[in-house]
């Protein structure tokens, strides 16, 4: 356990830098890291990775709202729709195979990056 | 519209949220650059401010179902908040294009990532 704590450390710090400088919760890489490097299984590793996410979102939305980067209409208006999509999502969770999703999510995120570059 | 545009968004990347155990900004922030011609700071802003409600509510679910594990929480959580701060600082001394195009690049890693390193029959429940 305290010979692996550097890579708790470390997955914290990629995670939590890819998150505050993209503005994405780090779940993304929270997820894959929790499960290859620290051994947890896929399901324990979307919970883990969602409670970690609560201090994240609270510091950064906390820096960008002080730079005046931020839409609380937006905010409000996205969160809402949020709450009732995790709530039946992570219902799901349990009946849907990961692996599939991640098959679909990739293909999704190719063509936004690439919607991105040509916009 | 833009309204009917913004609770659509939220919908679907809380539902991703929850069956992949990630914030949704994925999700979010494109849509927002690309629907709804926010920009790419603000974007950013919103999704860490609308994800906190997703991550509330999505962690409580999880948990009660036993799918926290709270010394991992407490392990990675203070790094990772560090950094985020760090994160955050960062993006704002860069301009939105470069963002934007920063964004872009990591969705393609991860996106070329889940395809070709995609760890098979783990769907079902494991725990």
């Amino acid at each position: 356990m305290k010979s692996k704590l550097i890579w708790y450390i470390a997955t914290g710090a990629i995670a939590g830098l890819t998150a505050g400088f993209l503005g994405i919760g780090g779940g993304i890489l929270l997820v894959p890291m929790m499960v290859g490097l620290l051994g947890l299984t896929q399901h324990k590793a979307h919970g883990t990775s969602l409670a970690i996410i609560i201090p994240i979102a609270i510091i950064s939305a906390t820096v960008y709202a002080l730079r005046g980067h931020i839409d609380w209409a937006l905010v409000a208006t996205i969160g809402s729709g949020s709450i009732i999509g995790v709530i039946i999502g992570a219902k799901l969770m349990m009946r849907v195979p990961a692996h599939r999703l991640r098959q679909l999510f990739g293909v999704y995120a190719i063509a936004i990056a690439i919607l991105l570059f040509l916009r | 519209m833009d309204i009917a545009i913004a609770l659509a968004v939220g919908l679907i990347a809380g539902l991703i949220s929850g069956m992949l155990g990630v914030g949704g900004g994925t999700i979010s922030i494109p849509a927002m650059v690309l629907l709804l011609g926010v920009e790419q700071h603000t974007a950013q802003g919103v999704s860490l401010g609308a994800m906190l409600f997703t991550a509330l509510v999505g962690a409580f679910i999880h948990y009660r179902q036993g799918n926290v594990k709270m010394s991992m929480v407490f392990l990675i959580a203070p790094s990772a908040v560090a950094f985020s701060l760090l994160g955050a600082w960062a993006a704002d001394k860069v301009t939105a294009e470069w963002l934007t195009r920063a964004f872009a690049i990591f969705l393609l890693i991860i996106g070329c990532r889940m395809l070709l390193f995609n760890r098979g029959g783990q769907g079902v429940s494991t725990s």
